[in-house]
């Protein structure tokens, strides 16, 4: 169960992402499957990347857009939720440390649209042979342990 | 299989890019002499190595061609050793990687049966050097220690018409060029066949480009990635036809 003081996470060793035009792009490195998220859901992506809980997340969509608390807070914990079951984001039990929330300058709200999480699934097989590897990490090279290997 | 006393000999090219590869090019030429069907050439494309690579490819005489560029990155390699290839077909191996003695004879045996065949994929099998044991079994159940399906130009038998067809490889990619390029011939409509046996077996070490690269190409295979969705979200909208990509049952 997810709580509205739980920090939310990435999984940096798993996944990569991106944002491009608008639009967050996230790739299961593992599984090859990848996810498109455009408008409200880049932003909260953006905002998990940033280490906001839950509750920041909704605080900040209601700064932006022109949407109710009740149906913020429904669809950020159903996206949360979401991509806490693709593996792409993981709930810590510590409670979040305080944020230094952007604040927003513009005066008029922008139309809100409940954010979705585009999942697609067809290029597994030809995206997870040979990712990156941010799990592995760079090792140090030596010559002369490779010489003696050689031996 | 029996096919295979049948067969007339095709002409196939090996093509070998190397940077800096002198540590385990033996073994990977090795691994293509002793295929049951002989290669007609084997091409070592040098992407500027200042290593011992030219020494090593020596050793073999003639029976190995050797080309050299100044440092251009993979995709550049391979393509030099396109542009010398001679055979009707052509394969690819990396300097570290390895093929079963068969690789090349159940691909072609493929080719025997299904003439209308563009290219011909097989399984792989990772391994890593015994220092990285440790790295080794923290993948123990990951999926990278399981057979997968090879889209990758280690496990790829091609007609050499295709790339005349389709295109050679994405220079200005460093990482995913293999990737791009078939993604780019199953949307030109190539017919492709993945074998289910592992034919390939791809060494993990310490200077793999991937691990090498590894932020650089977090960001390139994010771009790739969009821009193939993007093509797709505008094909989409005109037609309703989609490439396909076919599952394999031993990827998970």
């Amino acid at each position: 169960m997810i709580k509205i003081h739980n920090r939310l996470c990435p999984d940096k060793e798993e996944v990569a992402a991106k944002i491009m035009d608008g639009e967050a792009i996230i790739i299961n490195l593992s599984t090859g499957v990848y996810y498109s998220m455009d408008n409200v859901g880049a932003v909260i992506w953006e905002m998990i990347e940033g280490g906001f809980n839950l509750e920041e997340c909704v605080a900040a969509i209601l700064e932006r857009y022109d949407v109710s608390c009740k149906e913020a807070l429904a669809d950020v914990k159903r996206l949360v939720e979401e991509l806490v079951e693709e593996k792409l984001v993981y709930v810590s039990d510590q409670e979040a440390p305080p944020q230094n929330k952007r604040r927003l300058t513009q005066q008029q709200k922008l139309p809100y649209e409940s954010p979705k999480l585009n999942i697609y699934r067809d290029m597994g097989d030809l995206l997870a042979l040979d990712p990156p590897t941010p799990g592995l990490k760079e090792i140090p090279w030596k010559e002369s342990d490779d010489e003696d290997l050689d031996e | 299989m029996n096919k295979r006393n049948d067969m007339k000999p095709s002409l196939i090219s090996c093509i070998v890019p190397v940077f800096n590869g002198e540590r385990y090019l033996r073994e990977t030429l090795n691994s293509i002499l002793e295929q049951t069907y002989r290669p007609s050439e084997i091409v070592v494309a040098d992407d500027g190595s200042t290593d011992g690579t030219p020494k090593v490819v020596a050793e073999y005489n003639e029976t190995v061609s050797y080309l050299w560029q100044p440092n251009a990155g993979p995709a550049a390699a391979r393509n030099l050793g396109l542009s010398a290839a001679q055979g009707e077909f052509v394969a690819f191996l990396d300097a570290d990687d390895l093929w079963h003695p068969e690789k090349l004879a159940r691909q072609m045996a493929r080719f025997h049966a299904r003439p209308e065949l563009d290219f011909c994929i097989t399984h792989v099998q990772n391994f890593w050097i015994p220092e990285l044991v440790e790295e080794k079994k923290q993948f123990r159940n990951h999926r990278r220690s399981k057979p997968l399906p090879g889209y990758v130009t280690h496990t790829l038998l091609a007609r050499r018409t295709l790339f005349e067809k389709i295109g050679q490889f994405n220079t200005a990619l460093r990482h995913c060029d293999d990737t791009e390029w078939f993604l780019r011939a199953m949307e030109h409509g190539a017919v492709m066949e993945l074998l289910p046996d592992v034919l390939v077996y791809r060494r993990l070490h310490h200077s793999n480009l991937s691990r090498r690269h590894s932020s650089a190409s977090v960001d390139e295979y994010l771009r790739f990635v969009k821009a193939s969705l993007d093509r797709r979200r505008r094909h989409s909208a005109t037609s309703s036809e989609s490439c396909k990509f076919p599952k394999s049952d031993k990827s998970d």
